[in-house]
Parts: structure tokens; C-alpha cells; sequence
């Protein structure tokens, strides 16, 4: 017994430091599975509120920029309206206005944006009290942002589409082709497209939109632009940089999509 | 040891608010990202007891680690950090020894050895950080890219803290 004691005493930091870093390596795994999600919900709130003072007083600075966005929807809005609801935003294949009321979107203010990490999330102020739940689509007037992975009663965290883990059907504007959108982790914003098949008529510029397959996303909400274009000789798939048209620097307010029959879709896919 | 707890946690907040607040946004050329917590840990006088320390890094890492969702990252690096300080602090101590409670800064042991004492140290620091939030062997030269890239920033963001709120030791009693 003695001889312990004195071990302790000897060893005493050494031991320390090892206790620390094994808790700490615990907190990095529970952080890293999936699960751990939820239950991150009860202990973000102290530092978002803290986050959610500073957003508060930032964010008269950025209300010009602000402004300008919103104004610029209003005048695409606008557009569609007159176009009666579908036009040259699409050009080779259509959206059905018909299920156009499965969607349901509830607008929401950023407090707090990541993207200079390698997994990147966004912490919005509306939570389950506001009926935000796990598994519904983020969007914003730029472009798609990411999908909800947690809610505490007044906050929730966003994956956001700079999280390596996120994958987005996709589809080229111009003839519907069906792709999958991954980040890689480099710049915040650009992204890589994979699983376009060649041979396509893709060019630099063209507009990627989501693909609706998912129940997160309705059809053509926009992701981005072909930046840069590769093909290896013998290659069945192109190799497409995407920039982002979402700033994830810059993000203020979100639309979250909740799409009423997301269940019965899982469902129905789950059984097959 | 008289310790200054008032001074030692005001030094601790105003870092953390620093990092987490403002630094964690930035993202120079895609790539670096300054961490300039480590500075507050790194200025603790050299004799300092080790148990303390490392409890002090534990603290300050967690407390960063939960502003900016990453786990136990930062509590990770920076106990490691404060494990290998003393280490490192005695390779490179002076012929005649540190006084006691000396605190390593730019004005006292001057530029070229607290350069170096901050570089080497930090690159421990960062590198070990970017492995465990990129975690994979297949991004190795990532990781090396990252880490080079932020230490650059953070050293020469060190560097001049520093020189700015740091009172020179021969002015200040002049």
C-alpha cells in the first residue's frame, strides 16, 4: 500500500497528464459519432447564447449586405411569378407544381457560421419548440447550406455542406444528369462533384441544382456553378470542381424545409 | 509561489474570447487558421508547479473546445503543450539557470530564444491539433499544409502580442 502512495507521489504528474489527455481523446470520440448529435443539444446552449450576444451586435454592420440579398430575391421571386412558376430557370426538365405544397419553409437567423475547420457546422436560433428537427434541409437565397443534425428547445445545429460527411444529390440544370456533391475539405467555397457520367454536355458555368431524390431538399434549389472541369482519358466519370454559391462567410438568414411527407417517403424506401 | 489569480484569469478569458470570438474566423489563403491560446500557457512563470499547469491547459483547452465544437481537441493539444513545456524549457535554459517565477517573454530572454521557444513549441501544439481533427492518413499532406500555414500566423500573431501588451522589464523601470 505504501509503495502505491509512493508511486502516486513519484508519478504524479505523469499520471495527471494521462488521465487528462484520455478524457479528452473521450470527448473527441464522442464528438465524433453520430449520436453524440443529440445529446450536444443540452450542452450547446451556454456557448451559443454567449455567441448569439456577439451575433447580436455584429450583425447591424452586415445589414446593408443584408438588404441587398434580400432584394435580389424579392426580384427573382418576382421573375417566377411572371414565368408562372417554372421558365428558364429550368430549361430541360420542369418542376411539377404539384408537389409543390409538400414543402414547408421557416425562415431562421444564423448565429454563428463555421467553415474554417474540417467538419464545419451553423448554429441557427430556432429550435424544437419552433418544430426544427433533425433530418430537415437548410437553405438560404444563395443556394442550398446544409441539413439540421441536432435541436436543443431554442437552437439547432446545421451540418453544413463544408462537413465531409454531407452528401447532396445533385443534378446538371441542363439536362437533369444525376450526380453527387462531397466538400474535400480544401476552400470553403468550392466543392467536388462525383458520379457524372461521360459522356455530358457539361461545360464551365453550368448550374448544379439539387437532384429532389432526397427527402431534404425539393427539386432544382441551387447549389452552385462548374468551375473547373476534368476528364481522364478512359474515365467513365468527370472530375467537376462546383463553386459553392452559398457564402458561408457571410450567411445571416436561412430558410429551413420541412417536407410533410419525408416520413412516408423513408418509409417506403426503408421497406424496399 | 504567490500566484495572481485575478491577472492569471483575466489573461486566460481575454485569450479564449480572442480565439474564439475572432481568431476562429479567419481563414487566410483556404488554409491557416491562427491559434494564439497556447501564448498564455507558454508565458506561465518556469517554476510553475506541473500539476497545476497541466490543469490549467485541460481547463483552457475545454473551455475553447466548447465554443468552437470540436470535442477535446484543444484540450488535447494544449495539455500535451504543458506536458513537454518543462522539457523543452530545460534544453534550452541558460548557463547560469532561470530565476525563479521567471516568465518566459520577448523582452527578457529575448527575441531569437523566445522565437525559437514558441516555434518549436507550437508546431508540437498545432501539428498534434490537425492531425486529430483531420484524422486521416490519407490527408497527410493536408495536415502538413494546414499546420505550416497556421503556425506561420500564429507565430507572427504571438509575436506581436507580445511586443505590444507585454510591459518591457528595462523601460517599465526607467
Amino acid at each position: 500500500m505504501r509503495s502505491i502512495i509512493r508511486f502516486i507521489v513519484r508519478y504524479h504528474v505523469a499520471i495527471l497528464f494521462l488521465i487528462l489527455e484520455s478524457v479528452a481523446l473521450f470527448l473527441i470520440y464522442e464528438q465524433k459519432t453520430f449520436h453524440r448529435q443529440k445529446m450536444l443539444a443540452a450542452t450547446l446552449n451556454i456557448s451559443d447564447r454567449i455567441e448569439e450576444e456577439f451575433s447580436n451586435m455584429t450583425s447591424y454592420f452586415e445589414l446593408g449586405t443584408v438588404n441587398d440579398s434580400l432584394m435580389a430575391e424579392m426580384a427573382r421571386m418576382k421573375m417566377k411569378v411572371q414565368q408562372g412558376g417554372d421558365g428558364k430557370l429550368e430549361p430541360a426538365w420542369r418542376i411539377d407544381t404539384l408537389d409543390s405544397l409538400i414543402y414547408r419553409f421557416i425562415p431562421a437567423r444564423v448565429i454563428k457560421s463555421e467553415y474554417t475547420a474540417f467538419n464545419n457546422y451553423i448554429v441557427i436560433d430556432k429550435g424544437s419548440l419552433d418544430s426544427i428537427h433533425p433530418g430537415m434541409g437548410v437553405t438560404s437565397n444563395y443556394g442550398v447550406v446544409g441539413i439540421v443534425v441536432s435541436s436543443s428547445p431554442h437552437f439547432s445545429r446545421v451540418m453544413s455542406l463544408l462537413h465531409h460527411d454531407i452528401r447532396i444529390s445533385a443534378r446538371l440544370a441542363k439536362n437533369g444528369q444525376l450526380a453527387s456533391l462531397v466538400w474535400e475539405g480544401h476552400h470553403p467555397q468550392l466543392a467536388s462533384l462525383r458520379y457524372l457520367t461521360y459522356p455530358s454536355p457539361v461545360a464551365v458555368g453550368d448550374t448544379i441544382v439539387t437532384a429532389g431524390s432526397s427527402t431534404y431538399f425539393p427539386k432544382g434549389e441551387l447549389i452552385g456553378t462548374v468551375e473547373k472541369k476534368e476528364l481522364e482519358p478512359g474515365a467513365d466519370f468527370y472530375k467537376i470542381t462546383v463553386k459553392l454559391s452559398t457564402p458561408f462567410d457571410r450567411l445571416h438568414y436561412v430558410y429551413l424545409i420541412e417536407n410533410t411527407l419525408q416520413k412516408e417517403q423513408q418509409n417506403l424506401e426503408d421497406g424496399l | 509561489m504567490k500566484i495572481n489569480v485575478l491577472r492569471l484569469s483575466f489573461q486566460l478569458l481575454s485569450l479564449v474570447f480572442l480565439q474564439v470570438l475572432v481568431l476562429n474566423k479567419i481563414l487566410l489563403f483556404g488554409y491557416a487558421t491562427p491559434m494564439v491560446y497556447p501564448l498564455f500557457i507558454l508565458s506561465l512563470p518556469v517554476n510553475m508547479p506541473r500539476w497545476f499547469e497541466l490543469l490549467l491547459a485541460f481547463f483552457m483547452g475545454l473551455l475553447i473546445d466548447l465554443f468552437s465544437n470540436t470535442g477535446g481537441m484543444h484540450a488535447f493539444s494544449l495539455v500535451l503543450l504543458a506536458f513537454i513545456r518543462p522539457v523543452i524549457l530545460t534544453i534550452m535554459s541558460p548557463k547560469e539557470g532561470y530565476d525563479p517565477g521567471e516568465k518566459p517573454s520577448f523582452y527578457r530572454q529575448g527575441p531569437v530564444w523566445f522565437s525559437v521557444y514558441i516555434a518549436l513549441t507550437l508546431f508540437i501544439h498545432h501539428l498534434i491539433f490537425y492531425i486529430l481533427e483531420i484524422f486521416s492518413i490519407s490527408y497527410t499532406s493536408y495536415i502538413i499544409e494546414r499546420t505550416l500555414a497556421s503556425l506561420t500566423f500564429s507565430f507572427l500573431l504571438i509575436l506581436l502580442i507580445e511586443v505590444i501588451f507585454f510591459i518591457n522589464p528595462k523601460r517599465a523601470r526607467l
